[in-house]
């Protein structure tokens, strides 16, 4: 191998003066005007040292309200952002320590990244689509720009359906971002600016086993509109919020579209049960029934009135006969 | 010359009765809640759903009150066979409805105070009674407090497997009801087993002897 | 005798047997029992009586409200003058309006007018109070407003009771048990009771004493000084309510009417009147019952709490901040009380030296009471009992978790509220006089008071000196020791065999040595190498086999409770002290310490025989006696960490003592710090650093978080911009 001019060795140090340079002399010429900073942002665990503390945060000076700035690691790891660096999203002044002014301006939202339909990964989640969809909810309506995206989503912590095997955990996990408003006196409040949040006992009294299916059903199964997917962003008015129950507890249920969808494809008629794979889940009045047993009931009622029917039919006939 | 026995007392018609009349409602409301559609014309679902609730509950009391006067009247021998001779005459009491009856024959086993049951029905109404009700009733009432279900029944998720049994045996009590109404026809005319649950009592009418000349004199 | 009148001669038989049964029982309550306590105990109960009681007339009444209300007047008219500007118009104006009707009338104390219009001329003692106090109303925890009796309520208090068998210590034995806890049979632990490194430990021994003492400027003459437990009793009786601490019985009605209403809500309590008295029944503290302090009558203020809780706060030697009528600086008209050298906590809670006090707030804005019960929060590591138990006394009851509002750094600041509590760096340091280490067994002469004092070999109020940091979950000892783990911990941290048991601060240990070699002087045949070595290495008091079931207990017993809640970083004043202990009733954590009688030892210095005579007070024998060991003092003892309580009474028949020895503690005592909070906490590089006050080592970190936590990136790069 031909020995290149610049060596290796060199090269690296070469690399590493100019890096050195590039970051400690802006800060030394500057060291009485600006605290000094040092890099952080390489690695998740470097922005954690401070930010897994569980009571970092602070009082807003203009709002009073309280700050957290704690990022569970746990909840992150598995989440789905949990492979990207703190600094992938929070680029602007987050990447020395303590962090610049920039950083406080920063504004994120989930399409300066998701926005483009075309990547293969986001396909699947149709960004725009649910942008468009969340303009026609009534969160928007009411409240426009005030409510955002992570006004539900909480980014650090968020994992899409698709990633959880148990149905009780898409349950907890959805049905928390709507309780986490509506059943907190403050944050409602907080939004609302006008309105106390309202009893969701007494608002779903018309609705028998309100708490049974609190805790097998998503809150946006009965308040999003059927017809439009699997996870549609419109939220409706409480008005316009779904009051059939036929339309859960039939043969052709619609939480076989939303909340069962990803186990529609699982084997279904394998054990002659429609609907099986809901069946490791819940048992759902007139949704979860057997073909089996179901031709079965017709089969013995017939036969049961088949044979009245014969025996009354002969004793009709025979009746001269006996009376003799 | 008539035969009247007092067989059926107050309290057991009104037990009959109301039984009757919530097994109606819980066969009927069972099967607008179990084939729910949008499509097909039954009972709506909450309504289906509150009447089979209140009626489920009605029928359990009803059961514990049968079963305890049941015991305190000494009703609850009739309902037992009495095994030694108990096969000749069940097959005894099968041949007739099978076809004797067609001939004409009399019950071979008619009603007295001690014996208001004849073997066909001893075994059924033995069965019905203390048999597939309590099953029906305890599960429908685990389907009321599903905390109370067990996790998991050989396996699998505890809920289902008793939704498959209230289910079944739903429909063979519904089967029951079926033959059970026809049976009332066979009785000395087609209503008198009817008059007997409302009345209580049960009357049997010896054919008048054929007037002969040689009475007449 | 027919059937029907045997039955109703039996029925009658029985009526009249269960009404005499019951009459008996009353009358031996009343007059029975009183004589039974008294013959069992030792201790007395009289009729009190007290001189500053004095029925006045009109015109020393008049006069009365004119002195009491002099200093709110003068303020007021002041103000209204304010604009003259000649001195002398000025004060004959000022003079001119106080004496007018209307300021006259304007009463900054209610009970003035009260008093005047009931036409009360004495302040008899609780009756006077109770006249119209007889009733009052409280709201409880849920909010609830409920009716109660005063006198009830201020008698089951701990401030009179000094103990309680109730659950609501925050104290495990080290038998792994909670004290008193849920199932388990309670024993009255208190104050009153306390096993500790002081001489007060059991409360009657030196209850209320007159020390003949010679102080040198009164050249050979004998003066008289008061001393003991009782000055701080809110009651005014000859002992501390023992009844209330007995399975049957309670303090009689003559007692009731002891307690001083006034020291807690009189403005003008005139410490001075808080001397010891003789009387032909004994001995007790007098109290100040004057109708003009009387008049003063008000809630609590922060000066009422401290005539008693500056002893234990900042220390009787505290005069720089403490006001005018503070208790340190009124000691009697007469018998005038001893003062205390080296100071209990040393945290000071004055204006000038605590952020709170500056602020104006009174004790009771944190220590919430409900009727008289006052809370002292639900942490704890001594055994002083609680009249509230789960009523919280933290700072985020006001300060929520996210205090800091100003500082750039305040983020990180808050995100330190989980790991570290608010005293960890906002109570810098104590008072110079803080007493760590007090050798009672070989008192020194002092001059000065002319007493024998025990001999401080340490004082400092400075950071890992006088107090030390340590894991806490709110939970301690039975002899005073934090609990807690570190909860990324490696399971390394084990205080009881290290921290607390070992003296290695070089600052520290250099005072000792300097002390030791000081104390020689008045102690030639001292040994000062053992005696070093003994406080610097408390486990060298044990026998090997003691050690080693030192370690199974800890581990058996006590990880779990360490493990337990939520614990954070807190900063706990150290202490132990080298006295007698009874070595028949001993185990791997200490033995049954003994108390001394004050007039011996401050008259003679002779610490033996005064450890005797204390322990001969009739209470201490009963208390080596079967019905006590099986009333409280085995389960006392497993607390202790010892297994069952010996009767073997440390003086033999001929008056020689018995199985006694001299120690110290066998590991530190730890007592929390939490007055003396300044607005400015501590820097980051006092920690954040190799050489700093927490010694990350002995708290259980693994070696790498160890070298992240003393190498923050942040603290190097300041380090190099400089």
């Amino acid at each position: 191998m031909k020995k290149h001019p610049i060596s290796m060795t060199t090269l690296v140090l070469g690399i590493m003066t100019l890096t050195g340079t590039v970051i400690l002399s802006p800060h030394q010429s500057a060291a009485q005007a600006n605290p000094v900073r040092v890099e952080v942002g390489k690695e998740v665990k470097e922005c954690l040292r401070c930010h897994s503390m569980e009571t970092l945060g602070y009082q807003d000076k203009d709002t009073g309200k309280l700050v957290n700035l704690h990022v569970p690691l746990a909840r992150f790891s598995t989440s789905n952002h949990g492979e990207l660096i703190c600094t992938n999203c929070h680029q602007k002044g987050y990447d020395v320590h303590p962090h610049t002014k920039k950083a406080k301006a920063e504004t994120l939202y989930c399409l300066d990244c998701h926005d483009d339909p075309k990547n293969p990964k986001f396909k699947d989640y149709r960004f725009k689509e649910v942008e468009a969809e969340f303009k026609k909810s009534v969160h928007y309506e009411r409240h426009g720009d005030k409510f955002t995206c992570f006004s539900c989503h909480d980014p650090h912590s968020f994992e899409v359906a698709k990633k959880k095997v148990e149905t009780a955990a898409i349950i907890e996990q959805d049905n928390a971002m709507c309780a986490n408003c509506h059943r907190s006196p403050v944050r409602f409040a907080d939004i609302t600016t006008k309105r106390t949040v309202p009893d969701l006992e007494a608002t779903h009294e018309w609705l028998p086993n309100a708490q049974l299916h609190w805790s097998k059903v998503r809150c946006v199964e009965c308040h999003t509109p059927h017809d439009q997917g699997n996870f549609s962003h419109v939220i409706l008015k409480k008005e316009q919020a779904e009051r059939n129950c036929v339309v859960c507890h039939n043969k052709d249920s619609i939480l076989l579209t939303t909340l069962y969808r990803h186990r529609v494809t699982t084997s279904r008629e394998k054990t002659g049960f429609i609907n099986a794979a809901i069946l490791n889940d819940a048992y759902i009045i007139g949704a979860t029934r057997n073909q089996f047993l179901d031709w079965l009931s017709f089969g013995i009622m017939g036969a049961a009135g088949g044979v009245v029917f014969a025996h009354a039919l002969g004793r009709w006939i025979t009746r001269k006969r006996r009376q003799k | 010359m008539t035969i009247r026995i007092y067989l059926v007392p107050l309290w057991l018609r009104f037990w009959h009765w109301a039984n009757a009349a919530c097994f109606l409602a819980l066969l009927l409301t069972g099967i607008s809640l179990h084939f729910a559609s949008i499509k097909t014309p039954l009972i709506p679902f909450e309504l289906a759903q509150t009447v089979h609730n209140v009626a489920g509950i009605s029928m359990a009391v009803l059961w514990v009150l049968l079963v305890l006067f049941n015991a305190l009247t000494g009703n609850w021998r009739q309902f037992m066979p009495k095994f030694k001779t108990f096969l000749p005459r069940l097959l005894k009491q099968q041949m007739f409805y099978g076809v004797e009856i067609f001939k004409g024959a009399d019950h071979p086993f008619p009603k007295t105070k001690e014996e208001k049951f004849n073997p066909l029905q001893q075994v059924t109404y033995l069965g019905v009674v203390y048999g597939l009700l309590p099953i029906l009733i305890v599960t429908g009432l685990l389907f009321l407090f599903p905390e109370y279900a067990p996790d998991k029944i050989f396996g699998m998720g505890g809920i289902w497997p008793i939704a498959v049994t209230h289910y079944l045996i739903g429909l063979f009590l519904s089967a029951f009801l079926v033959v059970h109404v026809y049976m009332i026809t066979i009785g000395e005319t087609l209503l008198s087993e009817l008059k007997m649950m409302i009345t209580g009592w049960h009357e049997e009418h010896e054919a008048k002897p054929k007037q002969t000349e040689k009475d007449h004199v | 005798m027919s059937e029907q009148t045997k039955k109703s001669s039996w029925t009658r038989n029985i009526v009249v047997g269960v009404l005499g049964l019951a009459f008996l029982g009353w009358a031996f309550m009343k007059w029975g029992y009183p004589v039974a306590f008294e013959a069992y105990t030792g201790l007395t109960n009289a009729p009190l009586t007290y001189q500053s009681s004095k029925v006045v007339n009109e015109r020393e009444f008049t006069a009365m409200v004119k002195e009491v209300t002099h200093e709110a007047r003068l303020k007021k008219a002041l103000a209204v003058t304010v604009g003259e500007k000649d001195d002398f118009a000025r004060r004959v104006k000022t003079d001119m309006l106080m004496n007018t009707r209307s300021f006259m009338n304007d009463n900054v104390f209610p009970h003035i007018d009260i008093f005047d219009k009931a036409g009360i001329r004495q302040y008899v003692g609780p009756s006077t109070c109770l006249e119209c106090h007889e009733k009052m109303h409280v709201v409880d925890e849920s909010g609830a407003r409920k009716e109660i009796d005063t006198m009830e309520d201020v008698l089951g208090t701990v401030h009179f009771q000094f103990q309680s068998s109730k659950q609501g210590f925050t104290t495990y034995g080290y038998d792994g048990r909670e004290v008193n806890g849920e199932g388990i049979r309670g024993i009255p632990v208190g104050k009153i009771d306390r096993a500790c490194g002081i001489p007060g430990s059991f409360s009657w021994t030196g209850w209320a004493k007159l020390v003949e003492t010679k102080p040198a400027a009164k050249n050979g003459e004998v003066e008289i000084r008061s001393e003991g437990c009782g000055q701080c009793h809110i009651g005014g009786g000859y002992h501390p309510a023992t009844e209330r601490m007995l399975p049957i019985g309670d303090v009689p009605e003559e007692i009731k009417q002891g307690v001083d209403c006034l020291i807690c809500h009189a403005q003008n309590y005139d410490m001075n009147e808080r001397h010891v008295i003789k009387d032909e029944f004994g001995l007790r503290w007098n109290q100040d019952r004057k109708l003009k302090t009387a008049l003063t009558v008000t809630k609590p203020t922060r000066e009422n709490c401290l005539f008693c809780h500056q002893h234990n706060l900042g220390g009787d030697l505290e005069f720089d901040t403490t006001p005018l009528n503070s208790s340190n600086k009124n000691l009697g008209y007469k018998n005038r009380r001893l003062l205390h050298a080296g100071a209990k906590r040393a945290s000071s809670f004055t204006p000038t030296t605590d952020v709170h006090a500056k602020a104006g707030l009174s004790c009771t804005d944190c220590h919430v009471p409900e009727g008289h019960k006052v809370p002292r929060g639900v942490k704890g590591v001594d055994l002083v009992a609680n009249d509230l138990p789960g009523k919280p006394v933290e700072c985020t009851t006001c300060h929520t978790a996210a205090p800091h509002l100003k500082a750039k750094d305040r983020a990180i600041l808050n995100g330190h509220v989980d790991r570290l509590a608010c005293e960890t760096c906002h109570i810098t340091h104590l008072r110079p006089d803080n007493v760590v280490l007090r050798d009672w067994a070989h008192p020194v002469w002092n001059e000065e008071e002319g007493v024998f004092l025990p001999y401080d070999l340490l004082l400092s109020g400075k950071a890992n000196e006088g107090f030390d940091f340590l894991w806490f979950n709110g939970n301690g000892t039975f002899l005073a020791n934090a609990l807690g783990d570190n909860p990324l911990g490696n399971g390394t941290y084990n205080p009881l065999m290290n921290q607390l048991t070992r003296i290695t601060n070089p600052a520290a240990l250099a005072t000792i040595g300097k002390n030791a070699e000081k104390l020689k002087e008045f102690y030639p045949d001292l040994d000062i190498k053992t005696y070093i070595s003994e406080v610097t290495d408390t486990l060298s008091q044990l026998p090997p086999e003691m050690k080693t079931k030192r370690v199974e207990m800890i581990n058996n017993n006590l990880r779990t409770i360490m493990k337990d809640g939520k614990s954070k970083i807190y900063p706990f004043k150290l202490f132990n002290a080298f006295m007698w202990e009874d070595m028949s009733n001993q185990g791997p954590f200490g033995a049954m310490i003994l108390p001394f009688d004050y007039p011996i030892y401050y008259e003679t210095g002779k610490t033996l025989e005064s450890m005797k005579k204390a322990i001969s007070t009739p209470i201490v024998k009963r208390m080596y006696e079967r019905p006590f060991k099986e009333y409280m003092m085995d389960d006392f003892m497993s607390y202790f960490g010892v297994d069952g309580w010996k009767m073997i009474y440390p003086i033999d028949d001929n008056g020689n003592a018995r199985n006694v020895e001299k120690h110290w503690m066998r590991q530190m005592g730890t007592l929390m710090i939490n007055h003396g909070v300044a607005k400015e906490g501590r820097k980051c590089e006092e920690c954040h650093d190799k050489n700093g006050i927490l010694n990350f080592e002995a708290l259980g970190y693994p070696p790498e978080r160890i070298k992240d936590l003393t190498h923050l990136p942040e603290m190097e790069a300041r380090k190099a911009s400089k």
